[in-house]
């Protein structure tokens, strides 16, 4: 539906103008897409991209302000006439500028049917909340229609960007107009109001969890809806430093979006210890440091909140970096590259992570055994009981919230060997993927080997009866019993037998892994077989050997037997 | 008094080494000798020695002293000629005086034989030396008193009489049958007869005891019993006058007895005896004519009700009137249209569904409800080297893109003869979303791995799309259709029932679960082509009155016969005898949740102790020949695809059992040792001494052995069917266990036993599709619930849940073949043996397969005939 709405404006551009003036524009960008708009005519341009780029272009908060004013040179082409270098406010003080843009449907306005006066009534809750920490600009949302929940639980990223030119993406929400949009919901049903909340950060071009709830009388429907976007929202975080302690513990230092503005309402504050950052990476352009060449995610790494600093410098934040990674690129010093983080709290009571192998994404490693491991660093002690889980047919386990333990560790097992040891923090997100080795040729031998092994423990078994009887019978004086059990007891398989079998086995498995051209479980093959040859030739000693055929010559000698 | 009593066979006389009736009691002389023997000692009349030395000596006897003939106790009581020795009354002609003396040969009737004997050789012309001895002997009689030694002999012209004893005892059974003493009195007769074999005066006496016993069990209300006496003495003597009249006495008011309560059979039973013993009875003629009129008066009814379409009420009522009396002559064929066009089949069973007690897994019982009841999508048709898969409601079903997606073309029209209603698209769709959706009870997390989406394209068109192509998409649909009534859609609440069904339960009590067609054929048809329209199971407590019942013709099919039973079934030549195409695989599963069982030793234990080839043939088939049985080293059919032709059956080796078993008990202590090592190395520390494990271990190797001798191996419980056989069989395992050193308990199904209430369960198993139906055979759970796998090992874990992915045949065997293998070697399920099984049907039952896939294999099309 988004989408939809997208391309509807690309082709009205009377309906684009008069958007833009109930828009947050000011007077100088609606100057700014006046020439534009000249410009697209003379050059036939799609008029929303023309639009999109004024908007993006004559952002009055951009990091450096600019104060642009463009002609075009009759080919389309722009050019800049003019910079005003403006003064950039730091980080932790500059404050978030925030669009909320609300849907109705089924009379969600309740008793009043002025938007102004609703959108009053929220917008007074949420500074009661955020205060100056929030440049916030309230508007019905007039693409998001009828703007239900299932439809706000359906928008993607997709959703929100142009990617008609892969090179130049146009954004709904650019990141130089805005840090956050949030999309609110509220539907009225029959005997309640349904209020849906996600946030929008436009420098991770990334949207929250649906979040919902559901409110029983019209009044309570402002506050509830400051309560779903407070918790919606994900304050930023850039990175300043890591260190090492005192206890040669590694940490990283970042400090806080307005960081500096405490909220009023208590409720409200951005960073908490044990909390989890999501960090990202974001690669500028090197001529436009303001541009964002690429972005990148990092996956299952997390920064655990230990501590926030709340009295010298407010905002900066100490953590502890996970990551399934030995080395981890967040952090890592370069030029254009922004190391930024998102708070996020857990809006789910569990998390779905599929278990796929890495060669082949389709593939879900089913029934792997999982243990979540609860403590904060991977050389830590277990802090509490770990928790065992199988993954099921589509590779799935559920990794439920722990009240304690904001973060964790997965475990993954294949057979005796752990495959992989990943942080995870459950909740902030419905659904993660974990991509492993595969490992099925070495635990096929794992299981080859334990079947070797019973064998072998059957033989030892079976000797040792036969020793005993023929003990037994050397007492009696039977020699003839002691003939017999002490043929059987040389008749039963040996070192070599054993030896050949584990060579049997080694050879296939070695053969699978060169053709599969796995060198890795050729290695593991390897090694497990020479660690079960190690166990046979302790078992099978020489020594013991001697030992016990000393032992046999004994028992003939009493009984007169050669 | 059994009737094995009057058997002929029973009057044989008893041997015993000390010689006939000369065992020490009856040595003693009884009370009435004692009194009489110092009179017979010292006076006898006519008593001549026979010696000169003891005449002399007998010279003064007193004579007075002999009893006369009226003042001896005649006959002499029970007690005391069933205890003494044979004894005679010889009765001399002066007054009638009585000398009793030791048995006196020939006998019985023995002055009789003497005279007859003097006289014939007195006649003789030419007589030898001999002879002329014998005669002169024949003039006396030679008697020998009790308790002395010598003989006399009394002249035969004094002797009036000798009442030998065995008169005497007639006498007292004469007596005693007139007190109704029935049982002392055959007690004599029998010694009678063994004193005296084929003695003619004992047949008289037999049968007034025969006659006098009947009498008292008729009196004591025991008609049959009485009958047998009647009938017993009437093949004795048929020409007894009184026999009849007792017998239409006896028998009038059973007949009158039986009409009354509706047991037409009984009556008809009796008057058949009656009839074969005395064709000419009145009572025959009369209780035959009032029947055959009820019969039809019966019948008349059910030809009425059936023109009125009451077809139920009206077969009842027809085999009502054939229960009366056997319909014969133009009244057959309206009773045959009627029994035809609502044709029942009575199948007699060992257990209701109904009644059987809560047990983890479905038994045969309900098996059968469930096949009655519920009609899968697919159902196994034919088996080959694979099942292969029909379905009642999908006309047509074509995979296509390589097999990714396929689409169901449902049936519009059914047969006549078929009992499911036509189902739609929509509904099939409705039981995919519940198999499908996470969360809900019929939720199935294979078939929701393999189904990516469907689509509903037609009301008779389902196109269901699969993430990944599943090696046998028939075997994947095999569940009901479930949804909500059509005519029951205005209520929201409704909650989904059972569509697909075949048969409904009608009614059932402690001994009978009747079944109806949910689908009745429709009326108007050729009575010949009606099909089976109601199922009655009926429950019999024994084995025995089971096989008995079918040999009657009380119930139409016995649903699986035991393997000793096959042949005397298939040689009675009552019906046929089917095997069906799968066997049955008998085995011990472990139960998932349990701890202890993790121990691969202790697995392996179990499995090695079990002598599966003794038990088989002694227990199971009870056939050293072991025909309908084998066995078997897996949990399927050992012809099956899914079988390894290289994995040995299963060893039997009780003495690698006990070194398994202690090797497992050794596992379980090993926590224990370690953590009194890692207590130890601790208190080591904290002194500050060195630790050396092998050095402290070598030297507490004994205190740390005693220290954990307390751990021993827990008893484990084994839960078995309630199936007398099958129950036997365990407790002959729960023995060899006992011998390796295993305690095993065995415990009852209960409705509160939890599902981590056992630990062993021994449990029968088919198994169509190994490749599917693996999992709920190993894990006993039909959920599929991956976690139960947790307590496999990783590798054993991947290859089951690897079954999945097959790709080809090829690849299903090569998966199967080695979990097979793997399943074997490390005892995760101990198989026993696999049996044949059979189906029994009476000739009168037509329709079914020649190899059924289950018990009511294609029973929509059965038909019984009347």
């Amino acid at each position: 539906m988004a989408d939809l709405c997208l391309r509807q404006h690309r082709t009205l551009g009377g309906e684009a103008v008069r958007r833009m003036q109930f828009g947050p524009l000011t007077a100088r960008q609606r100057f700014a897409l006046a020439v534009r708009l000249l410009a697209a005519a003379a050059a036939l341009l799609p008029v929303d991209s023309v639009i999109a780029r004024a908007a993006q272009d004559t952002s009055p908060d951009s990091s450096v302000a600019q104060d642009v004013d463009r002609e075009s040179d009759g080919t389309g082409q722009k050019s800049e006439t003019r910079r005003r270098i403006e003064p950039k406010l730091p980080f932790r003080q500059r404050p978030y500028r925030v669009d909320v843009s609300i849907s109705f449907s089924g009379g969600g306005r309740g008793e009043t049917t002025d938007p102004q006066k609703f959108f009053n009534r929220i917008r007074q809750c949420v500074e009661r909340m955020y205060g100056q920490m929030w440049e916030v600009n309230f508007r019905e949302n007039d693409w998001l229609r009828p703007g239900t929940a299932a439809q706000l639980a359906r928008i993607d990223r997709a959703h929100l960007t142009d990617l008609t030119d892969p090179e130049e993406p146009i954004f709904r929400f650019p990141e130089k107009q805005l840090d956050k949009a949030m999309l609110v919901c509220i539907e009225a049903n029959a005997a309640h109001f349904a209020v849906s909340c996600r946030e929008y950060d436009t420098r991770t071009q990334e949207l929250s969890p649906f979040r919902t709830a559901t409110a029983p009388d019209a009044r309570t429907v402002p506050l509830l809806t400051a309560r779903l976007i407070r918790d919606a929202f994900r304050p930023c975080l850039q990175y300043v430093r890591s260190f090492v302690s005192d206890s040669g513990e590694k940490f990283v230092e970042l400090e806080v979006q307005a960081g500096e503005i405490p909220p009023p309402d208590p409720s409200a504050e951005q960073i908490t210890e044990g909390d989890v950052l999501r960090p990202f990476l974001r690669f500028m352009y090197r001529r436009d440091p303001s541009k964002l060449k690429q972005l990148q995610p990092l996956p299952l790494t997390y920064v655990h909140v230990t501590a926030v600093d709340r009295t010298v410098i407010r905002g900066l934040t100490t953590g502890v970096l996970l990551s399934h990674a030995p080395v981890s690129r967040f952090g890592r010093h370069s030029r254009h590259l922004e190391h930024f983080a998102l708070r996020q709290r857990p809006s789910e009571e569990a998390s779905r992570v599929r278990l796929v192998q890495r060669s082949r994404e389709q593939q879900p490693l089913v029934c792997h055994r999982v243990s979540l491991v609860y403590k904060l660093r991977s050389s830590d002690q277990d802090q509490a009981e770990q928790q065992r889980l199988l993954s099921d047919r589509d590779g799935e386990i559920f990794v439920p919230v722990h009240d304690e333990y904001s973060t964790l560790w997965l475990y993954v097992y294949s057979g005796q060997l752990l495959l992989a040891r990943i942080p995870y923090a459950p909740g902030l997100l419905p659904a993660d993927v974990v991509e492993l080795p595969d490992d099925s040729i070495r635990l096929g031998v794992e299981g080859e080997i334990q079947l070797l092994t019973n064998d072998l423990i059957d033989s030892v078994a079976i000797r040792e009866i036969h020793f005993s009887l023929a003990r037994r019978a050397a007492a009696q004086g039977r020699s003839g019993d002691v003939e017999q059990h002490l043929a059987n007891y040389q008749a039963t398989r040996g070192r070599a037998e054993f030896s050949e079998s584990l060579s049997l086995i080694r050879v296939a498995a070695v053969q699978v892994a060169q053709n599969q051209n796995n060198p890795r479980a050729e290695l593991a093959v390897r090694r497990l077989c020479r660690k079960t040859l190690e166990s046979l030739d302790q078992f099978f000693s020489e020594a013991s050997r001697e030992e016990r055929l000393q032992e046999m010559d004994e028992l003939r000698q009493q009984v007169g037997l050669p | 008094m059994p009737y094995s009593r009057f058997h002929p066979g029973f009057f044989r006389p008893v041997f015993s080494p000390q010689g006939f009736g000369r065992s020490p009691d009856s040595r003693r002389l009884t009370k009435t000798m004692r009194s009489i023997l110092p009179v017979i000692t010292t006076a006898v009349v006519s008593l001549i020695p026979a010696s000169s030395e003891s005449c002399s000596a007998q010279e003064n006897v007193d004579r007075e002293q002999l009893p006369t003939l009226e003042e001896m106790d005649r006959p002499p009581s029970f007690r005391e000629l069933m205890d003494s020795e044979t004894f005679d009354w010889v009765v001399l002609k002066f007054d009638n005086q009585v000398i009793v003396s030791e048995a006196i040969f020939p006998r019985p009737d023995t002055l009789q034989k003497l005279r007859k004997e003097r006289d014939r050789l007195a006649t003789t012309l030419r007589r030898n030396a001999e002879q002329t001895k014998r005669l002169s002997k024949l003039r006396f009689v030679e008697i020998q008193l009790p308790g002395d030694p010598a003989e006399y002999r009394v002249r035969t012209q004094d002797v009036r009489e000798i009442i030998g004893m065995e008169d005497l005892m007639l006498e007292r059974v004469d007596m005693l049958l007139q007190q109704n003493d029935v049982s002392r009195a055959y007690d004599l007769l029998r010694r009678v007869e063994s004193l005296a074999p084929g003695w003619k005066k004992i047949t008289p006496h037999f049968e007034a005891l025969l006659l006098r016993e009947a009498d008292v069990r008729r009196d004591e209300g025991k008609p049959f019993a009485a009958l047998a006496l009647l009938q017993e003495l009437h093949t004795g003597n048929p020409h007894r006058p009184e026999i009849p009249e007792k017998v239409q006495a006896l028998l009038d008011p059973i007949i009158q007895e039986a009409v009354n309560a509706g047991e037409y059979r009984k009556a008809r039973w009796f008057i058949g005896r009656l009839a074969e013993t005395f064709p000419q009875s009145t009572t025959v003629s009369r209780w035959s004519k009032t029947l055959q009129q009820l019969s039809r008066k019966t019948l008349e009814e059910a030809a009425e009700q059936a023109q009125n379409s009451e077809h139920r009420a009206a077969a009842q009522q027809a085999a009502l009137a054939r229960r009366i009396w056997p319909i014969g002559g133009h009244l057959r064929s309206v009773y045959e249209s009627i029994a035809l066009r609502q044709q029942v089949l009575y199948v007699g069973v060992s257990h209701l569904s109904e009644s059987l007690p809560t047990y983890p897994i479905p038994l045969a019982a309900h098996k059968r409800h469930l096949e009655l009841t519920s009609v899968p999508l697919f159902e196994a048709d034919t088996t080959d080297e694979m099942t292969h898969y029909r379905s009642s409601h999908v006309g047509k079903w074509d995979p296509r893109d390589l097999g990714r997606q396929v689409t169901f073309s449902l049936r519009t029209t059914r047969p006549y003869w078929q009992s499911q209603p036509v189902l739609s698209a929509s509904q099939i769709a409705d039981t995919l979303v519940s198999r499908l959706q996470p969360g809900n009870p019929l939720y199935n997390p294979r078939l929701a791995s393999f189904v990516d989406g469907y689509t509903v394209r037609s009301p008779t068109d389902l196109e269901v799309r699969f993430s990944r192509v599943p090696l046998n998409m028939a075997a994947l649909f095999r569940f009901p259709v479930t949804g909500v009534p059509p005519d029951v859609y205005e209520k929201p609440t409704t909650r989904p029932e059972l569509l697909s069904t075949r048969f409904v339960l009608s009614g059932h009590n402690n001994n009978e679960q009747t079944y109806r067609r949910s689908v009745p054929e429709p009326d108007g048809l050729n009575p010949g082509q009606y099909h089976v329209a109601e199922i009655t199971e009926r429950r019999y407590v024994s084995r025995h009155e089971l096989i008995q019942a079918f040999r009657r013709g009380d119930v139409d099919a016995v649903p699986t016969l035991r393997p000793w039973e096959v042949d005397p079934v298939t040689e009675s030549g009552l019906g046929n005898v089917r095997k069906f195409a799968f066997p049955e695989c008998h085995l011990i599963v472990l139960n998932p949740r349990s701890e202890i069982l993790q121990s691969a030793p202790l697995r392996r234990s179990l499995s090695l102790a079990i002598d599966r080839e003794r038990i088989l043939r002694t227990v199971i088939l009870r056939d050293d020949a072991m025909k309908y049985g084998r066995v078997s080293s897996c949990a399927w059919p050992s012809e099956s695809y899914a079988s390894s032709r290289l994995v040995p059956p299963p060893l039997f080796d009780l003495r690698l059992a006990f070194a398994l078993r202690f090797a497992a008990e050794e596992q379980l202590r090993i926590t224990e040792k370690q953590r009194r090592i890692r207590t130890a190395r601790q208190s080591a520390r904290d002194s500050g001494s060195d630790w050396h494990q092998s050095e402290w271990r070598s030297q507490n190797n004994r205190q740390l052995n005693e220290a954990v001798a307390h751990i021993k191996l827990p008893t484990l419980r084994l839960i078995c069917p309630p199936d007398e056989v099958i129950r036997t069989a365990a407790n002959r395992i729960i023995d060899l266990w006992s011998r390796a050193g295993l305690c095993v308990r065995l415990i009852s199904p209960q409705s509160s036993t939890p599902e981590s209430g056992w630990d062993l369960m021994y449990r029968t198993a088919v198994m169509e599709e190994p490749l599917l139906d693996i999992w709920e055979v190993l894990l006993t759970d039909s959920t599929l619930d991956m976690s139960l796998l947790y307590g496999y090992p990783d590798w054993l874990r991947q290859e089951l849940t690897g079954l999945d992915h097959a790709s080809s045949l090829r690849d299903a065997r090569q998966r199967l073949h080695r979990i097979h293998r793997d399943l074997a070697a490390q005892a995760f399920l101990i198989p026993l043996w696999e049996v044949d099984q059979f189906v029994a049907l009476r000739s009168n039952v037509s329709g079914f397969r020649n190899w059924p896939i289950s018990v009511y294999d294609n029973i929509e099309r059965w038909v019984v005939k009347p």
